[in-house]
C-alpha cells in the first residue's frame, strides 16, 4: 500500500479534524494592527513639514498622556541641607511639582561663580533613585566639569517610595521593583483617565523650572540626560519643553511599538512609557524626539538591550528612526548635532556612556571640543547622605500626596480620552468542526468567528439523546465553581473527573465553554509571565 | 497602544459566543472574565452568575495595592462618574448571582 493510499484509508475511516492554530490568532491580529499603525505613521512622517510635525507632536503627546499638563503652581523650593566635596557642593532640595506632591532632589554645584550650563539628570528605574551609584558618578563628574546638575527622585523611587517595606528593610519598596512602584498606581491612574506618563513628565518639567531659576545657571544653556527609564523621560521632556538646548538619551526606550517586523507584544513597557491609542493617532515614541530638531541630541545604546531590556526589534527600529531624523538634521546643515553611539556593553550608565555624555555637553554647552582624557574622580555617597528629608521618605516626613491620591482627585476633572479604533462588526459565525459522544454526553467542537479573522474554539456539551429542556449555559472562563465542585473546561470537553456532574447537568442544560485568545489552549505553553500584564493592545 | 484594549476584544468575542449558542443563555463567569461578561450582557442572557471578580473599578482605586490585570481595565472607565455596569438597571429581569467577589 502506498503512503497516499494509507492516508486516504485513514481519512475514510475517521474524518480529519481541521483545528486552526489558535495560538496565532491574537499575535496575528496584533501584527495587523501594528502594520496599519506603522504605515499610517510613515505616511504622516513623509507628508508633514517639520514645523507642523513638531507642533503636532507636542500637542499629541499631552493628549495621549491624558490631557493638558497641570497648572503651574508654586514650587515652594526649600533647601534642607548641603555638604561639600572637592570641586563641587551638593544642596538637598525639596519642592512640589503639584500642591502637596513633593520631589526631593540633589543639586550639584561646581566651584566658581557661574553662570554654568544646567543639566537635569533623570534617574532610571533604580530602587534608590538619584542615589544609585552610576547616577551619582555622572552627576559628580558633570559638576566637576562645570555643570550645575539637578538629580531628582522619580515617582516611586528613592525618597518617593510610596510602598515602603514595613519590616525594617529600610526605605526601599516592598513591591517587586521600582517599575511596579509607578506601574501599580499607573493602572489606577488609567481608570481615571490619567497616566504615569503625564505625572512623570510634569515632574521633570517642574524640575527643569527649579534648575532654570537657579542664580548660578544660564537658562539659555539647559540640557537633560538620563539612563534607561530616565533616558526615556528625557525623550518625553524634549517633546514638551523647548527650553532644552541639548540632550543625551542613554539606554532609553528608543523603539516604537508599531515597527517593521513587529513581534508581539513588542516594546510595551512600564506604565509611563506607553502611549494609549498611539497607533490610531500615528504617534509613537520616536515622535517625542522630533520637537527637539535641529538642536544637539545624542543617543547612547547598549546593543545588548535588544535581548531582554527591550524588544528584539530595538536596534532595528532605532536605527531606522534615527536615519529619518539624521536626514532632517543633514538637510538643515546640522548633521553634527546628532549622534548615535552603540556600545557592546550591558544596559546601564557605565563609564563609556558617561564619557560620551561629558563630551557631548562640553562640546555643545561649553564649546570645548578637546577630548576628555578621563572621568573626574567620583565616589559613592551613602543614600542617607543624599536624603533631602529627615528619614528619607516624603510621605512619612512631609505627608506628601501619593499618585493614588492624585488619581482619586482626578475624578473631579474632565480627562481627554484618546480615540480608540472603532469596534469592527460582530461576525458571530459558528462552524461545527467535529462531534463525539462521551459518557452519554454529546460534545460538539465548534469554531466561532467573533470578528473578521478572529477565531475561538468552543465546546458544546449536551444530553446525547434529546434536546435540552432548559436554556443554554455559556461558561465564560476555563474554570467555574458551582455547588462546591470545580469544573474545568478540559473536564467538560473530555469527560474527566467532572464527568458525573457533566452528565447530570447536561440532562437539563447544554454547556458551551469557549477558549478566548490569550487564555488556556489559545496560548502556546504556559504563559505565567510575572513581569507585566500587557493588556492594552 | 495599537488602538484597542484587550478588553474590547474580549467583549465582542464573548458576544459572539453568546450569539453562536443560538438561544437564551445562562452566563457564568469567573475571575477576570467577569469584567467582559458584565460588558457583554445582552437580551439573550437570562441569568448571570459571577464569581471571584471585582465589585467595581472604583474598588480598585480605593485599595492601596489592588491586584488585577491591566488587560481588563479601561482607560477613563471611572471618568464622568461611570463604572462597571452592576447596578439594578443591568440586573433587572435577570436571575443574578455574585459569589466570592473580591475587594
Amino acid at each position: 500500500m502506498q503512503r497516499r493510499q494509507f492516508l486516504s484509508s485513514l481519512a475514510a475511516a475517521s474524518p480529519l479534524i481541521q483545528y486552526r492554530d489558535y495560538s496565532r490568532v491574537l499575535p496575528d491580529y496584533l501584527r495587523k494592527l501594528a502594520a496599519e499603525a506603522y504605515q499610517r505613521r510613515l505616511t504622516m512622517l513623509a507628508r508633514t513639514p517639520l514645523k507642523q510635525r513638531q507642533a503636532w507632536a507636542r500637542t499629541t503627546f499631552w493628549n495621549l498622556a491624558g490631557g493638558p499638563p497641570p497648572e503651574r503652581t508654586p514650587l515652594n523650593v526649600r533647601t534642607t541641607g548641603s555638604f561639600a566635596r572637592k570641586g563641587y557642593r551638593v544642596e538637598k532640595l525639596v519642592y512640589e511639582s503639584r500642591p502637596g506632591f513633593h520631589i526631593p532632589a540633589n543639586l550639584y554645584l561646581p566651584e566658581g561663580s557661574g553662570p554654568f550650563p544646567g543639566v537635569l539628570f533623570q534617574a532610571g528605574h533604580s530602587l534608590n533613585g538619584k542615589a544609585a551609584s552610576f547616577y551619582q558618578y555622572c552627576c559628580q563628574g558633570l559638576a566637576q566639569l562645570g555643570f550645575v546638575v539637578l538629580a531628582f527622585d522619580p515617582m516611586g523611587q528613592g525618597e518617593r517610595t510610596y510602598y515602603p517595606r514595613s519590616d525594617g528593610g529600610g526605605n526601599l519598596t516592598r513591591l517587586d521593583s521600582a517599575d511596579t512602584e509607578h506601574t501599580l498606581p499607573g493602572k489606577q491612574l488609567l481608570l481615571t483617565g490619567d497616566t504615569s506618563t503625564r505625572l512623570q513628565t510634569w515632574d521633570a518639567l517642574r524640575s527643569l523650572d527649579v534648575l532654570a531659576a537657579h542664580p548660578l545657571v544660564d537658562p539659555k544653556r539647559l540640557a537633560s540626560t538620563g539612563n534607561s527609564g530616565g533616558g526615556t523621560l528625557t525623550m518625553f521632556l524634549v517633546a514638551v519643553d523647548d527650553r532644552l538646548a541639548c540632550a543625551s538619551v542613554a539606554c532609553g526606550n528608543t523603539e516604537n511599538l508599531a515597527c517593521a517586523n513587529y513581534n508581539p507584544p513588542g516594546s510595551t513597557d512600564d506604565a509611563e512609557q506607553n502611549f494609549l491609542s498611539g497607533g490610531p493617532a500615528g504617534f509613537d515614541r520616536w515622535d517625542t524626539i522630533w520637537p527637539h530638531a535641529h538642536k544637539p541630541l545624542q543617543f547612547g545604546l547598549s546593543a545588548k538591550d535588544s535581548q531582554g531590556t527591550y524588544s528584539p526589534r530595538y536596534l532595528e527600529n532605532g536605527r531606522e528612526e534615527y536615519a529619518w531624523l539624521a536626514r532632517v538634521y543633514a538637510a538643515a546643515g546640522k548633521a553634527a548635532h546628532l549622534e548615535w553611539n552603540e556600545l557592546p556593553l550591558p544596559h546601564g550608565l557605565g563609564y563609556d556612556t558617561r564619557m560620551h555624555i561629558y563630551r557631548w555637553f562640553r562640546l555643545h554647552l561649553q564649546g570645548v571640543a578637546a577630548p576628555l582624557a578621563d572621568e573626574p574622580p567620583v565616589m559613592i555617597e551613602h543614600d542617607s547622605a543624599l536624603y533631602a528629608n529627615p528619614t528619607g521618605n516624603t510621605v512619612r516626613d512631609l505627608g506628601s500626596l501619593t499618585p493614588r491620591q492624585l488619581a482619586i482627585a482626578r475624578l473631579q476633572e474632565k480627562p481627554v480620552i484618546p480615540a480608540a479604533l472603532p469596534e469592527p462588526p460582530l461576525v458571530a459565525r459558528r462552524v461545527k468542526l467535529a462531534e463525539t459522544a462521551s459518557h452519554r454526553v454529546r460534545i460538539e467542537a465548534w469554531e466561532i468567528e467573533s470578528e473578521a479573522g478572529v477565531f475561538l474554539p468552543a465546546w458544546r456539551s449536551s444530553r446525547a439523546t434529546a434536546r435540552p429542556r432548559k436554556p443554554l449555559c455559556s461558561w465564560t472562563r476555563a474554570a467555574a465553581t458551582r455547588s462546591g465542585m470545580k469544573i474545568r473546561w478540559r473536564s467538560i470537553a473530555l469527560g474527566g473527573s467532572s464527568a458525573p456532574w457533566l452528565r447530570r447537568t447536561c440532562a437539563a442544560l447544554a454547556i458551551c465553554a469557549a477558549s478566548f485568545p490569550g487564555i488556556i489552549r489559545t496560548t502556546r505553553g504556559r504563559t505565567r509571565k510575572k513581569k507585566r500584564t500587557r493588556g492594552r493592545v | 497602544m495599537l488602538g484597542r484594549p484587550l478588553l474590547s476584544q474580549r467583549v465582542p468575542d464573548l458576544r459572539a459566543v453568546i450569539r453562536a449558542t443560538g438561544g437564551p443563555v445562562r452566563l457564568a463567569a469567573r475571575g477576570v472574565m467577569t469584567v467582559p461578561a458584565l460588558l457583554a450582557l445582552s437580551s439573550e442572557v437570562k441569568s448571570a452568575y459571577f464569581a471571584g471578580g471585582i465589585p467595581s473599578y472604583r474598588a480598585l482605586l480605593d485599595q492601596e495595592e489592588p491586584s488585577f490585570p491591566l488587560a481588563y481595565l479601561a482607560f477613563g472607565a471611572l471618568a464622568g462618574g461611570r463604572d462597571l455596569p452592576t447596578d439594578s438597571r443591568v440586573r433587572h429581569g435577570r436571575e443574578w448571582t455574585a459569589a466570592a467577589i473580591l475587594g
